[in-house]
């Protein structure tokens, strides 16, 4: 094999530096499989939802601004794990991806026609991780994942991947949060400028719940203590109706496809 | 770990031509700890966010977990896991491409830019790859594998490896290359001397 020895050194240093970068502490093995369960009962509890999709509406929204984990919390209060202790009236959701029945064998999948109406309703937990705000209901395991930034203070901007689903707006929605007890463990959250009902519905149903400092666990997203806020493991990109979305295939769809910068 | 192995979505069947029965199972817990960061930076390589390649590497090792009777006792359980890892950075990528180049250009429009960082830089090409040259890369640098064992990893054979490896480097090598400097008029490269008048 012909060798490139500049290039060999730097991608040696950069591997060695991407490795260091990676020392973070290793979660526990139980969160992380907590975490896995709870996939799996998401799942479960998809195929109940889409055959009561007319009785049921759940929303969640995840936040997942992508880059940087280790990105500053701009969001202020609203970093981490919130919850919403009161359940939301029915809320209509547009699928706009396929999803389909995930089977041991990945590729074997069946897809369904795109989901024309999901309605859930229930208890919501939210997670924000950086610029990723999840949102999940876990009574019918139902997650939403949308983008937020926090433009400036007292305000955040939401948005949904155009090919994920989500509320299936594409348009970007501004709410206002104010801390409404000391503490900042209540946050009213009202919707500014956004076209997306199902979305304002969400966020407006009432006041959500901070976690205290002693009981936030410092790495929501990925082994929330609170099991509102958690998403599951393969629900992470998907829209509304993610339990029931299959794990991506893995064929080979963009071999010459440039990644993510 | 065969080549040809159907994936679930990202987690491929264990292959039956394995040896399943004579090897002794590692407890998991000791597996999840020793390899837990090497597959977070083995998907860290492939995508910039940080958080979710911590939740790719959770994913692959739950899938391990769930099945580690099977996958336990493969000749490489790590090897399995790593295919994992792949293909679900892969399925990652393809879903964010469009948002991140949104993201970027956004970002850029603000002069909100990261801060040069030069192994960054050097993952950043590395993303831009095609994808299969891009995981090659990871596999052999950040993984620190064997051609023979990439194309385990992979499922693919080694000479498909080696042209991969060797065209990404080829590729990366050229990218690296710092542009040679124009010279001026007095042969000096631009902008030299020029500070001091």
């Amino acid at each position: 094999m012909e060798e490139f020895p500049e290039l060999d050194a730097r991608a040696r240093a950069a591997a060695a530096r991407l490795r260091e970068d990676c020392d973070a502490p290793i979660p526990s093995l139980e969160s992380v499989l907590q975490r896995g369960r709870q996939g799996t009962r998401h799942r479960a509890v998809a195929g109940a939802v889409v055959a009561a999709a007319a009785a049921v509406v759940a929303f969640t929204v995840v936040p997942t601004l992508l880059p940087s984990s280790g990105e500053p919390a701009d969001g202020g209060p609203l970093q981490g794990a919130w919850s919403i202790p009161d359940p939301t009236r029915p809320v209509v959701v547009k699928s706009a991806v396929p999803t389909s029945t995930s089977t041991p064998t990945g590729h074997g999948g069946s897809t369904r026609p795109p989901s024309e109406r999901i309605v859930a309703r229930g208890k919501w937990g939210a997670s924000v991780t950086g610029r990723r705000l999840t949102l999940t209901n876990p009574a019918t395991g139902t997650m939403v994942v949308q983008m937020i930034t926090f433009p400036e203070p007292g305000v955040f901007s939401v948005s949904e991947q155009a090919q994920a689903g989500g509320f299936g707006c594409a348009g970007t929605g501004r709410y206002s949060f104010e801390a409404t007890e000391a503490k900042a463990t209540r946050v009213e959250v009202h919707a500014i400028d956004d076209d997306c009902k199902p979305r304002i519905q969400v966020f407006e149903a009432g006041d959500w719940v901070l976690p205290q400092p002693s009981d936030d666990d410092s790495r929501p997203a990925t082994t929330p203590a609170e099991p509102t806020a958690e998403p599951g493991p393969e629900d992470t990109d998907a829209g509304t109706e993610t339990p029931s979305s299959p794990p991506p295939s893995d064929a080979e769809t963009t071999a010459s496809e440039p990644a993510d910068d | 770990m065969g080549a040809s192995d159907a994936a679930d979505g990202d987690a491929p069947e264990p292959s039956e031509d394995e040896p399943a029965s004579a090897k002794e199972i590692e407890p998991f817990d000791d597996f999840y700890r020793r390899e837990y960061r090497g597959l977070v930076a083995l998907s860290a390589a492939l995508i910039r966010d940080r958080s979710m390649a911590e939740d790719i590497a959770q994913e692959a090792l739950v899938a391990a977990y769930r099945r580690w009777g099977e996958v336990g006792r493969l000749e490489s359980p790590i090897g399995w896991t790593r295919r994992v890892v792949m293909n679900k950075s892969a399925s990652f990528m393809r879903r964010r491409l469009v948002e991140l180049r949104a993201i970027t250009r956004l970002a850029s429009e603000r002069g909100d830019v990261a801060p040069p960082d030069s192994h960054e830089d050097f993952w950043r090409l590395v993303r831009k790859l095609p994808r299969r040259q891009a995981q090659v890369i990871a596999l052999f640098f950040v993984a620190d594998l064997s051609v023979i064992d990439i194309a385990d990893v992979l499922g693919c054979k080694e000479g498909s490896v080696k042209s991969s490896l060797f065209k990404a480097r080829q590729h990366l090598q050229a990218e690296l290359q710092p542009e040679p400097k124009k010279l001026g008029e007095d042969g000096k490269p631009e902008g030299e001397g020029e500070a001091s008048t």
